[in-house]
């Protein structure tokens, strides 16, 4: 078991991950295991609209696509039809793709439009939101794997900022992140920094502690998500460089 | 629908997708540090030094980290408040940091301020708990006016929270990083204060083990430090060592070398060396020992001398520099013995300072003059003295401190007060008028002033028996009297004085059993029916001593039969008995009265306050020294007028507000008389006597009106005076 061993062993600013979600996966192999149905399970839960907006880009309509992404999911988690092919490339998001794509060229062959899933659910798709979201993001004419990059990307950082939020507020201090969360990407400017101070009765001095802290949160949250649908900790540093291609205009930016 | 690019990359930002910033940017936060905004580390404020990610101060220079604002919906207030609500409301968070968070509460029960301290615990919470719990005892019994008292303790969610006294002001802490560092008779004050608090704790087996600026709390009002936060430590830090920088309970800068050595056996001389390093950041404005990590500063603590005081603060006096080298010894036995000695080493008496000469004579007459009164006993029955040399030397001695304190520009009048006032460590009865400031002697137990006073009557009967002998020696010659009156002489000397000194102790052992049986312990019994100086402010001002005292005379504040609180009272009485329509009347001139009071004990406030700064007959002082400077002197000149134009506004301004005191209480005379024959009128025919209530309602408005612009004018004041108050009091020590 190269992965789990890689990850247990893991040196550097990573080390500190121990089996990944999609590792746990992997190692189960093509047999499963209770352990890895559920991290399956979870990864899909978490990831499953940019299938579906992948599923809608390839030309389906809306409740086919819902239908469509339940009946894929369903094969895959329940079934366990993990292809041998895929895994080597070890990445959750590429096997998903793949996999998708192989599924949506079955079912076209089959069109078996109406019989998808057994009757039975394991993803909840909320179709409207997905819908709408869909729409939002329609503004660029780009292919369906593209589209498909962009939104994992984008629902990486979905996931990572809810449990941010929640975990402030736990402690109270919901306003405090939403005040602060914008310091994550604009650079330190201490102008900024006293402003905040205002607005939440606090010093400058502490602004900056707060933000200092938030982002090394933010940045441990991060890479422990996509930690969690990469083969190993090593890796994580190239799936963010990979997203970060996908995204926008000037990719150069690294 | 709208679509934003990022304006650092470009890239797509979507509203309700990755909260609303770039995505791109926020992807290139996640990377390694590699010169991105990641890779950055926290920095001290202060000295801009490297930070631990979890530092709560900084390992450099001790600068406590900021610690974020606590946002709305505060669970531990939420939480307090559920567990509390019986006995406190919580009023606001008074700050936040590393270690826990101060809520400012209300004392339902008792109606009085307190502050509530809750202890953020992480390891071990059960065992910590325990520790916490034992040590919260120990503090409570700590009762000092320099020490923060602890009301209770318990925990909410599993966190210990402590309920102690509220102190309105600021830390040490604050204070220095505001203005670096302290004056030095401001700082010696502050090191006799909490030298004080130590020195009881001490006794009674309490360590501190965490002194250091943020522990002290400077009292606005009574301009007192007091310690606090007492076994927090020692329960905190008894089982954790020195892990990581930032993560050690107690400062590595304020640590003794047996801290810092990890020794388990700590005493009271280790909050003296935190004393010490505290002494030294006041008076140089840095700390002893700074280095770049906390094992560096602890290391330093236990090698190396710290750089001389005198070399730092070149204008210290002598009592001070040692006083402060002393506790900062390496080896605890050569530190001072105990805080006492330290307090007293410091010299801060409960009074001003003196001037060195004066200081040297002041209150020793009556040590001469018993001294003297001993040499000429001893050598009384040497023939042929008519002049004994104790006598002449006394004399001699005496014109020399007279001389010396003379130069010092004090008056004979004043240098005789000066040295025969009461000496500091006197504890016997003392003649009134030379007693010190603040002696309690008057307000004694008639038990204790009689056993405080017997060794005098002693001494009085021997000198007055010594001195007729001599006499009758004398004129008569010693052969002259037959061997029967020599019998006689020594029978009484013998018998008399024999029996006079056995009732001492029999008077003692009274006075401190009557003591005992009003609830003091048997030491505090000792020390109030006999050693502690009446003069000694700071013992006597503590709660439970103070309580075996008759109450403070007071002579200026008696009320007289029409003193404002004579005249509020009748008005509410009258007010009270008023019914139908005027009874509106009666609430109204109420609370007008209730008002007028107020500004009436604010004035008085505020004239003492005046009053404390500025001496009588200042500027008198002040015109005769600019009158004997003459023109030439140009900048002393210009000062000493700056000066008197100070003291000029200052009684302008003592004026003004006597003036304002007595029209407020003119009102409330007016307003008293008032509503007295509004009463007996309606008692005679009820229902409203519109002349009379029209006036009544006017004068409250009045008082209405003139309250308000009194709010106003005093808020405006209060501004200029923070600027101009520090100015009106300084100068005069400037000269």
């Amino acid at each position: 078991m190269p992965s789990s061993s890689g990850a247990g062993t893991s040196p550097g600013a990573g080390g500190r991950f121990e089996t990944t979600q999609w590792s746990l996966v992997l190692a189960a192999g093509q047999r499963g295991s209770a352990a890895a149905e559920e991290a399956l399970a979870r990864l899909c839960s978490l990831y499953w609209y940019p299938v579906f907006a992948f599923v809608r880009r390839k030309g389906h309509a809306p409740d086919d696509a819902q239908d469509l992404t339940q009946g894929f999911f369903a094969r895959l988690i329940e079934k366990g039809e993990l292809s041998a092919a895929d895994r080597s490339r070890g990445r959750f998001r590429s096997f998903l793709l793949t996999n998708c794509q192989f599924f949506l060229a079955n079912e076209r062959d089959r069109a078996l439009a109406r019989k998808r899933g057994g009757g039975r659910v394991p993803l909840s798709i909320d179709v409207a939101t997905a819908e709408g979201r869909y729409e939002r993001a329609l503004a660029h004419s780009e292919t369906p794997e593209r589209l498909y990059d962009r939104q994992w990307c984008l629902t990486l950082l979905d996931g990572v900022f809810e449990a941010l939020r929640a975990e402030y507020a736990a402690a109270g201090k919901a306003d405090l992140f939403d005040r602060l969360k914008e310091f994550l990407t604009a650079g330190p400017d201490a102008g900024t920094h006293a402003d905040a101070a205002r607005e939440l009765g606090t010093t400058a001095g502490a602004v900056k502690v707060a933000v200092h802290r938030l982002r090394r949160r933010y940045r441990d949250e991060l890479r422990r998500r996509v930690a969690d649908t990469v083969g190993s900790d090593r890796d994580v540093e190239d799936e963010i460089r990979y997203l970060l291609e996908t995204l926008g205009p000037s990719r150069g930016g690294v | 629908m709208e679509r934003k690019t990022c304006p650092n990359c470009g890239a797509a930002i979507e509203a309700e997708r990755a909260g609303g910033l770039c995505p791109a940017c926020l992807l290139k936060e996640g990377l390694a540090a590699d010169g991105t905004t990641a890779g950055r580390r926290l920095r001290c404020h202060a000295c801009q030094s490297a930070l631990g990610e979890d530092a709560r101060f900084c390992a450099r220079c001790g600068a406590p980290v900021p610690v974020e604002p606590a946002a709305q919906g505060d669970p531990l207030r939420a939480a307090l408040e559920a567990k509390l609500q019986a006995q406190y409301r919580i009023v606001r968070l008074l700050g936040r940091g590393g270690m826990g968070a101060v809520y400012l509460a209300r004392d339902m029960t008792l109606d009085r301020e307190v502050a509530i301290k809750v202890v953020k615990t992480d390891s071990h919470a059960r065992e910590i708990q325990d520790r916490l719990r034992r040590e919260a005892r120990t503090a409570a019994r700590l009762s000092h006016p320099n020490i923060v008292p602890l009301h209770a303790f318990g925990d909410v969610e599993g966190m210990p929270y402590f309920v102690m006294g509220y102190v309105r002001g600021e830390s040490l802490a604050t204070r220095l990083r505001r203005d670096g560092k302290l004056p030095e008779e401001d700082a010696r004050r502050v090191l006799a204060d909490v030298a004080e608090a130590l020195d009881h704790a001490h006794r009674q087996g309490v360590v501190h083990r965490d002194v250091k600026p943020d522990n002290v709390l400077l009292d606005d009002e009574s301009g007192r430090a007091l310690l606090t936060d007492f076994g927090v430590a020692k329960a905190l830090g008894g089982s954790e060592t020195l892990t990581a920088v930032g993560s050690v309970v107690g400062t590595p800068s304020y640590m003794s070398p047996e801290q810092a050595a990890g020794r388990a056996e700590i005493d009271g001389r280790s909050d003296i060396y935190s004393l010490g390093v505290m002494a030294y950041a006041m008076l140089t404005g840095r700390l002893p020992f700074e280095g770049k990590t906390a094992a560096d500063v602890l290391t330093k603590h236990l090698t190396q001398e710290p750089p001389p005081l005198r070399s730092l603060a070149p204008t210290l006096s002598d009592a001070t520099l040692q006083a402060v080298e002393r506790c900062l010894a390496k080896d605890p036995a050569r530190r001072w013995p105990d805080a006492r000695s330290l307090k007293l080493a410091l010299g801060v008496s409960e009074e001003p300072q003196l001037p060195d000469t004066v200081r040297m004579v002041d209150g020793q007459g009556i040590l001469f003059a018993v001294l003297t009164t001993i040499g000429m006993l001893a050598l009384a029955g040497a023939p042929g003295q008519p002049w004994p040399p104790g006598a002449l030397a006394f004399a001699i001695i005496y014109a020399y401190a007279v001389f010396r304190t003379r130069g010092e520009g004090l008056s004979i009048g004043e240098t005789q007060r000066v040295i025969w006032r009461e000496p500091s460590w006197w504890p016997f009865w003392y003649p009134r008028g030379l007693r010190r400031r603040g002696s309690v002697w008057d307000r004694l137990p008639a038990g204790v002033r009689l056993s405080r006073a017997w060794p005098l009557v002693i001494c009085g009967c021997a000198f007055l028996l010594s001195v007729g002998l001599q006499l009758l020696y004398a004129v008569w010659g010693w052969r002259r009297f037959p061997p029967a009156f020599h019998l006689g002489q020594f029978a009484i000397d013998v018998l008399g004085f024999g029996g006079l000194l056995a009732l001492w102790p029999v008077l003692m052992s009274r006075a401190r059993s009557a003591l005992e049986r009003q609830g003091l312990d048997p030491a505090d019994a000792r020390r109030v029916a006999f050693t502690v100086p009446p003069s000694r402010a700071s013992f006597w001002a503590r709660p439970h001593i103070a309580a075996v005292l008759a109450p403070v005379p007071r002579v200026e504040t008696a009320r007289r039969p029409d003193s404002p609180h004579d005249q509020l009272q009748s008005i509410l009485r009258n007010a009270d008995g008023l019914s139908g329509t005027s009874r509106v009347l009666g609430a109204q001139a109420a609370v007008a009265a209730r008002q007028l009071l107020v500004s009436i004990e604010q004035a008085d406030r505020d004239l003492a306050e005046l009053a404390r700064s500025l001496d009588a007959g200042e500027a008198e002082r002040l015109e005769a020294k600019i009158e004997a400077l003459g023109e030439g002197s140009g900048p002393i000149r210009q000062l000493l007028e700056k000066q008197l134009e100070l003291v000029r506004e200052l009684q302008g301004r003592i004026a003004e507000g006597r003036d304002e005191r007595s029209r407020s209480v003119e009102m409330l005379k007016t307003l008293a008389l008032h509503l007295t024959t509004l009463r007996a009128r309606a008692a005679v025919a009820p229902g409203e006597v519109p002349s009379l209530s029209e006036r009544v309602r006017a004068l409250c408005d009045e008082i209405d009106g003139q309250t308000l612009a009194l709010a106003a004018a005093r808020a405006s004041a209060g501004q200029e005076a923070s600027n101009t108050s520090t100015h009106a009091r300084t100068p005069r020590r400037d000269l």
